[in-house]
């Protein structure tokens, strides 16, 4: 009797079992905590469309669990540890690439030491380009481009504006923030060797809570624009300070459409303020038909969609899943290897030798946005983007060189 | 001189801003002899009860109501906690306000959740006051100064032209005195801890719209707080003033100085191999410094001049 309860409660078991866990492993408090819980709608919002399609083999359900790392790559690491603790087989997470860094290693060591528990690594945001070359890892796999793709696509745009004839670089003193520093300078003396670098500062990341000693110094410097790769809070409080202090300079960033940004920046910034990203609203039917899921999804917060990345990533998940007809993070990750897709964007694919997503890159600027132009806006400010400049997937390629063992 | 000029502004603007903040600490540490490590959680608190009244009544009576609220929190935090551990000893002291910090921290999830908040500048004080060359400058700043500036005023004549100043004064130095000549002393503590309290909440009220409203901003300005009172000295008004002032300078224009031990070397005639191990340690510039250099500042005080600027006794 007791023994048919038992053998009864494992089958139930396993059929219970029938479900994935992806551990969101992100910053959830401290200063990017805002920036965290959006990637986490993001997520929560595809993998939602994935278990009402009930696409997955065996009817597998996804289940996505938030572990905060405070942004830390020690705190990662414990974050980690409780993750796998409760079954997580893949792990999100993209803000920070030092966390990232730290995430790799402790993955890649984790699948060698234990094979019959292997995870992967899904990176939405961190840039740092030795994720994909010397540091690459088989269990990780970036969605988002990386900052030479991405800085290469912007300096394409700066080159050809040619009104700007100075630039201040200033960025994040940390491995993610001086990749996107030595970028800009290498990328700019080589395609505008007309336009000067006034400046280039490296701050503290997540501490400066006033910018405007760097303002007034961006000022003095004659300045015509700004380029930068922050994030989160200190690109809106960088661009808080510049507002307040009536800066008169463009500025060219990697992630201003991100939550705060916008509605920072307000009136002052149209035609003024650019991006380089996988996505905004106003690419073509299909982003704005997605950008109007997610605000009709999340009708109370406050920012709207903003990662592409995420999106491709857990698409790509759900395809390899079918085509291998299994949810073992080895086999899904083989079948990801050298996976297209067809996205909102255009064809997206993964490159098998570093693990890096080839997708099409825009430079996009805000402007005003009005039922007139039919552009969506952000933040319900009146704002929104603009392609100005479009880079092929094709065309993001770089040289790699990465190593898998 | 435009660059110079905007500098020093902001740095005044932010010394003043530090010293609202120690100036409540310094007087609660001359006063009880207690070091409150929960003092900057009283600042974070100014700033979100601030957000949450100023939801419901706008800025302006926000202003008044937020530090006020503080104020009631630190006389009940004095009342029912640190008098309570008084009589183990200032070590238990140092502990309760240790634990405090981190409690604070916790409700403060719990309430608000770990995203900064939209705390944001009044409209009406969201206008440029005035164009230097051509930077402007943002009448905020200008007024939490006139805040900062007219709390100093007030401190001052409270404390030395007032009846309950001389008091306060009396029982730093002769607490049994005065409790002999049938003043209250214990409700003098916790008047003073109050008033500390709604100072750091003033503070909070100010400088949390003008950065940033989140749970780590305690953490963030605590530590700079401490380097504050230990360079100005342990219970000095008027060290904590020139000490606030001092960091908000190092501060703000350390970041304009792009120097580094390379150029001196350089000036000096000594040039290093780019790909020299020291290369990278020696380019690092004073401004990707400067958040250290406050402490550095307070290290060295501690080895010169332990009892700080203007502090009076030793240990």
């Amino acid at each position: 009797m007791v023994f048919a309860f038992i053998l009864c409660c494992q089958v139930s078991c396993s059929e219970t079992s029938k479900e994935i866990k992806i551990g969101f492993v992100e910053g959830l408090s401290g200063p990017f905590a805002n920036i965290g819980e959006v990637a986490l709608r993001h997520l929560q919002l595809e993998v939602e469309a994935v278990n009402r399609r009930g696409s997955l083999p065996d009817g597998v359900r996804i289940t996505v669990l938030p572990f905060d790392n405070k942004t830390n790559p020690q705190e990662a690491l414990l974050a980690f540890r409780s993750a796998l603790d409760v079954g997580v087989s893949y792990v999100v997470q993209g803000n920070s690439s030092s966390v990232a860094t730290a995430l790799t290693d402790a993955i890649a060591k984790h699948n060698r030491r234990n094979p019959s528990q292997p995870v992967l690594f899904i990176n939405y945001a961190a840039l740092d380009p030795a994720l994909t070359n010397e540091h690459c890892e088989k269990s990780h796999f970036r969605f988002d481009a990386d900052v030479n793709m991405k800085m290469a696509a912007l300096t394409e745009y700066i080159a050809v504006r040619e009104d700007i004839k100075s630039v201040y670089l200033i960025n994040q003193d940390y491995s993610y923030g001086q990749a996107v520093a030595d970028a800009a300078r290498s990328m700019l003396e080589q395609k505008r060797p007309d336009l000067r670098i006034v400046g280039d500062d490296l701050h503290p990341i997540g501490r400066v809570k006033d910018f405007s000693p760097y303002i007034a110094k961006i000022k003095s410097s004659g300045a015509q624009a700004i380029v930068t790769g922050n994030w989160g809070s200190d690109l809106t409080l960088l661009i808080k300070s510049a507002r307040q202090m009536g800066a008169d300079v463009d500025f060219f960033t990697f992630n201003v459409g991100m939550t705060g940004g916008v509605s920072t920046i307000g009136e002052a910034g149209v035609e003024r303020v650019h991006q380089i990203t996988n996505w905004h609203a106003n690419i073509n039917e299909q982003t704005k038909n997605n950008a109007v899921l997610y605000r009709n999804r999340y009708p109370d917060v406050f920012e709207d969609a903003y990662y592409g990345s995420v999106r491709r990533a857990v698409r790509m998940l759900e395809k390899a899943m079918i085509e291998s007809g299994s949810v073992d993070a080895v086999e899904v990750g083989s079948a990801m290897r050298n996976m297209s897709l067809m996205d909102d964007t255009g064809l997206v694919s993964m490159r098998r030798n570093n693990h890096q997503l080839l997708q099409p890159l825009f430079v996009s600027k805000l402007v005003r946005t009005s039922p007139d132009n039919g552009l969506l806006d952000v933040e319900n400010s009146g704002l929104g983007f603009e392609t100005v400049a479009q880079i092929s997937a094709e065309k993001t390629r770089m040289p790699t060189t990465c190593q898998f063992e | 001189m435009e660059f110079f000029l905007i500098t020093l502004l902001n740095s005044l603007s932010y010394g003043l801003l530090l010293f609202m903040l120690s100036s409540g600490l310094t007087l609660i540490f001359s006063m009880m002899g207690v070091l409150n490590f929960a003092h900057a959680s009283f600042y974070m608190l100014g700033a979100y009860f601030a957000y949450q009244t100023g939801l419901v009544f706008g800025f302006w009576p926000a202003l008044f109501l937020a530090p006020i609220l503080v104020g009631i929190v630190g006389a009940i935090t004095e009342r029912y906690g640190l008098r309570k551990v008084h009589k183990f000893g200032h070590v238990a002291e140092l502990l309760f306000t240790f634990g405090l910090a981190y409690v604070i921290e916790e409700i403060v999830h719990l309430i608000w959740g770990r995203a900064p908040v939209d705390y944001r500048i009044p409209d009406s004080l969201n206008f440029t006051l005035f164009t230097l060359f051509n930077t402007q400058y943002p009448a905020y700043r200008a007024f939490m100064m006139l805040v900062s500036v007219g709390m100093l005023a007030s401190l001052f004549l409270v404390l030395t032209k007032t009846r309950i100043g001389m008091i306060v004064q009396a029982s730093l130095t002769h607490p049994d005195m005065v409790q002999a000549l049938g003043h209250n002393v214990p409700r003098v503590f916790m008047l003073v801890f109050a008033g500390g309290c709604a100072l750091a909440g003033l503070a909070g009220v100010l400088g949390g719209n003008l950065f940033i409203t989140e749970p780590s901003m305690a953490f963030a300005v605590g530590s700079i707080v401490f380097v504050v009172v230990v360079l100005g000295g342990m219970g000095s008004l008027v060290g904590a003033f020139i000490a606030s002032l001092l960091i908000g300078a190092i501060q703000t224009f350390s970041v304009a100085l792009d120097l580094s031990f390379l150029d001196l070397m350089g000036v000096l005639g000594v040039t290093i191999d780019p790909d020299s191990n020291w290369y990278g340690g020696l380019s690092i510039t004073i401004s990707q410094m400067a958040p250290v250099l406050p402490y550095l500042l307070m290290v060295l005080m501690l080895i010169v001049r332990p009892r700080g600027l203007m502090g009076t006794r030793e240990s």
